[in-house]
């Protein structure tokens, strides 16, 4: 009995200790000698097509072994994930993270330097995407892809409604949308943005940012007049019911007035691409893409919305070779088409741009040849986004008070909530 | 994940504590504890390590917050806060704000819920009743779902242009949008009913089966049938039931979760991501302060303690009066 007791005390004793877990905080500093030999990591990300494009690194790199695990996305509880394997030391060494959430997780120590390996590198990628896989002149992710934006729209419908071309402003697209109210009060020209990663992306092709930074300190603007341009125009056509309240594809309410031809347009990122193709089949060769609608009339300003990088997670042995890995993943010319084919990935390395892929017709948009218009979109979209610390509060906040009231409104109170986030982190904050 | 806590239904607790074991030897006695000490150790070492340690661990963790440098934190430093965070907690709008929306869907809600399982357990248990198993087994079906996966059906069931129950109340002149910002805590309401009303009636029922034969014979004889046997014999005998499906209630209520989060994760125009305690702490959690998730956890977790302690207490009262 006694040793029982021993035993089980001592096991309550682990067990608590484990729970208490203080952490494994060591993390190596890159300079250190890499292990010889072979050597195996994990990959943990969600972007459909990583599995086959690890397959293909396996194949190639005998001596490197990587596993890949498929979580959920990032703010569907990826990062908690990643977060919690940190502090339990049982981390992966690479994982995806997306560029709005590349500050928080430095917030979080969870990413690690990967500058000595990957400088020589950075050349290859899109500028705007090493900026935002980057904080203090220091690398944390290798970008993988980016979101260029553009307009989705029914030919048929465009075709019903005599709508000869798709507008090329703002101001054509509200017309169109009040021409078509005029003739059908139940159809829809476009989606109302719901969300802050539709309030972001419209903002960003105002030339504004929601951040700033002087010195240590950061500069909340999402109160900016570009963002406050972006309200009024989207409350305008949302009160006079010119759009629909529910947003994109994969949406059931959005797909059903899709099949019943209720709706006609929809602004979003190349990657919504897949999403279409996958839900709504039937409608096949009756979708095409445009450039994103612009303020001013010959301005060809666009914007990104989402978009990934592959970073070196905190307790990494084996950074070097995560970076080779992630280096892959970006750059190696079958894992870019892998990417395409089946994640509709948009390679952010520059050289994949000219993939051989991407210059193909696609049958479910009538034989267009649609990467051309997210060439144009990602050469023309602003370099002066940056990234704040608490992209998931902004996230939330901004779903929730969009729900609530007006745009206008929204974002007047997510800039105040904002600053009191990143004030209760501990970080030095100021407003505009 | 259930919302609401759920033990197996167990039939109501005796009405008088079983005898004392007549007290054996020393040598015998001595042996009695190790064997009862041994029979305990599994659920002691489990309820220690799964409930003990992370309760302790979150009001340990409350005390302290983290300390940032420069842009992203730099190097971080761990310092005892005192009750900071549990200050901070109660001036965020959002926490506060979402305690007080549990507790008034938690005073709507709970009778309502209540009332219907109390009703229909007394259906079942009235003598009249036929197709007893089908029936209670259809009542209790929709606990047998995931809460997640209800949580989703109903959603599709609510969401407008979708739902079915739309269309036929606007032709009667009734427009609403059940999942719009007023209508919500409304819907919640309504899965969390359809959820678990059959859970508590199953108690309720099983309570109302231990009733005695001869005491309901009795009252017949006594010519104290339907309503008012109901009223003055069967509804008093299950008391103990009713205060324990309370409880439950209450603890389930307070600890909302599935359902506002499948709505907020929806994107539903008009859910709220923080609309339960449960999920600020979740927030609060995943965005680099887990040390205010944790102060706000002990809050909830007192409140909690509070009124189901509250609610039993009240009862034993009354039944004492009684």
């Amino acid at each position: 009995m006694r040793t029982f007791t021993h035993r089980s005390a001592a096991a309550a004793a682990a067990l608590s200790l484990a729970l208490m877990g203080t952490g494994c905080s060591g993390s190596d500093s890159p300079g250190d000698s890499s292990p010889k030999g072979p050597v195996s990591m994990e990959f943990w990300g969600w972007a459909p097509g990583y599995d086959k494009i690890t397959a293909q690194w396996n194949a190639a790199h005998p001596d490197i072994k990587v596993t890949f695990k498929q979580i959920p996305s990032g703010a569907k509880g990826g990062y908690d994930q990643m977060t919690n394997a940190i502090t339990a030391g049982k981390a992966p060494c690479l994982a995806q993270v997306a560029y709005s959430d590349i500050p928080s997780m430095l917030v979080k120590n969870a990413l690690m330097d990967i500058t000595p390996y990957a400088s020589g590198d950075t050349g290859t990628y899109l500028d705007w995407a090493v900026a935002a896989s980057s904080a203090g002149g220091k690398v944390y992710g290798i970008p993988v892809d980016t979101g260029p934006m553009a307009l989705y729209y029914r030919t048929d419908l465009f075709k019903k409604f005599g709508i000869a071309k798709p507008p090329t402003t703002w101001e054509e697209y509200a017309a169109d949308a009040a021409a078509v109210h005029k003739a059908d009060p139940s159809v829809a020209f476009g989606t109302a943005p719901q969300d802050a990663y539709d309030m972001s992306a419209l903002t960003w092709q105002t030339g504004k940012s929601w951040f700033g930074t002087s010195g240590g300190s950061w500069k909340v603007a999402i109160d900016n007049p570009g963002t406050q341009q972006v309200a009024t125009y989207w409350q305008g056509l949302k009160d006079r019911k010119l759009v629909m309240n529910n947003g994109n594809a994969w949406d059931p309410t959005f797909n059903k007035a899709s099949e019943a031809g209720k709706v006609m347009t929809f602004v979003n990122a190349s990657w919504a691409a897949a999403g279409i193709k996958g839900d709504l089949k039937d409608l096949a060769g009756k979708w095409a893409v445009a450039p994103m609608p612009t303020w001013a009339s010959g301005d060809k300003a666009s914007a990104n919305s989402g978009g990934s990088a592959t970073s070196v997670l905190t307790g990494c042995k084996t950074p070097e070779q995560a970076e080779q890995f992630a280096a892959f993943l970006s750059g190696d010319k079958e894992a870019i088409g892998t990417g395409i084919t089946v994640g509709g990935l948009y390679p952010a390395s520059k050289a994949g741009l000219d993939h051989p892929l991407l210059s193909q017709g696609d049958p479910y948009f009538g034989g267009q040849k649609i990467y051309d218009v997210f060439k144009q979109s990602a050469a023309n979209t602003p370099s002066t986004w940056v990234a704040g610390p608490t992209f998931g509060q902004i996230e939330a906040d901004y779903t929730d008070a969009i729900g609530k009231g007006g745009y206008a409104q929204a974002t007047t109170v997510v800039q105040q909530k904002t600053i009191d986030k990143i004030k209760s982190l501990g970080l030095s904050v100021s407003g505009n | 994940m259930s919302s609401q806590t759920a033990p197996p239904p167990v039939p109501a607790p005796p009405l008088t504590p079983a005898p004392p074991r007549a007290s054996a030897a020393p040598g015998r006695r001595h042996r009695t504890a190790l064997n009862a000490a041994g029979f305990l150790a599994p659920f002691g070492l489990l309820f220690a390590a799964m409930m003990l340690a992370p309760i302790g661990y979150a009001i340990y963790q409350s005390f302290f917050t983290v300390r940032r440098e420069g842009l992203f934190g730099g190097a971080q430093t761990t310092r005892f806060a005192g009750f900071d965070n549990f200050l901070d907690a109660l001036h965020d709008a959002d926490f506060t704000a979402s305690l007080g929306r549990v507790a008034l869907l938690g005073v709507v809600q709970v009778p309502v819920m209540l009332g219907l399982a109390l009703a229909l357990a007394l259906l079942l248990d009235s003598r009249s009743a036929r197709f007893k198993k089908t029936f209670r087994l259809t009542f209790f079906l929709p606990y047998a779902l995931p809460g997640a996966i209800a949580a989703v059906m109903w959603s599709f069931l609510l969401v407008k242009d979708i739902s079915p129950f739309t269309g036929p109340l606007s032709a009667l002149g009734i427009h609403t949008d059940f999942l719009s910002a007023g209508w919500i805590p409304v819907s919640i309401g309504n899965m969390i009913t359809w959820g678990w009303t059959g859970y508590n009636m199953l108690i309720i029922y099983s309570a109302l089966q231990a009733v005695p034969g001869e005491v309901i014979e009795a009252a017949t004889l006594d010519n104290c049938t339907g309503w008012r046997l109901a009223w003055y014999v069967k509804i008093p005998l299950v008391r103990a039931a009713l205060v324990l499906t309370t409880v439950f209630s209450v603890i389930g209520t307070a600890q909302l979760y599935t359902e506002p989060a499948v709505l907020a994760a929806a994107r539903i125009p008009g859910a709220s991501s923080k609309f339960s305690p449960i999920m600020n702490t979740t927030l609060n959690a995943s965005q680099a302060n887990p040390n205010l998730a944790a102060a706000e956890s002990v809050l909830l977790a007192l409140v909690t303690l509070v009124l189901s302690f509250g609610v039993l207490k009240f009862a034993q009262r009354r039944m004492a009066d009684a």
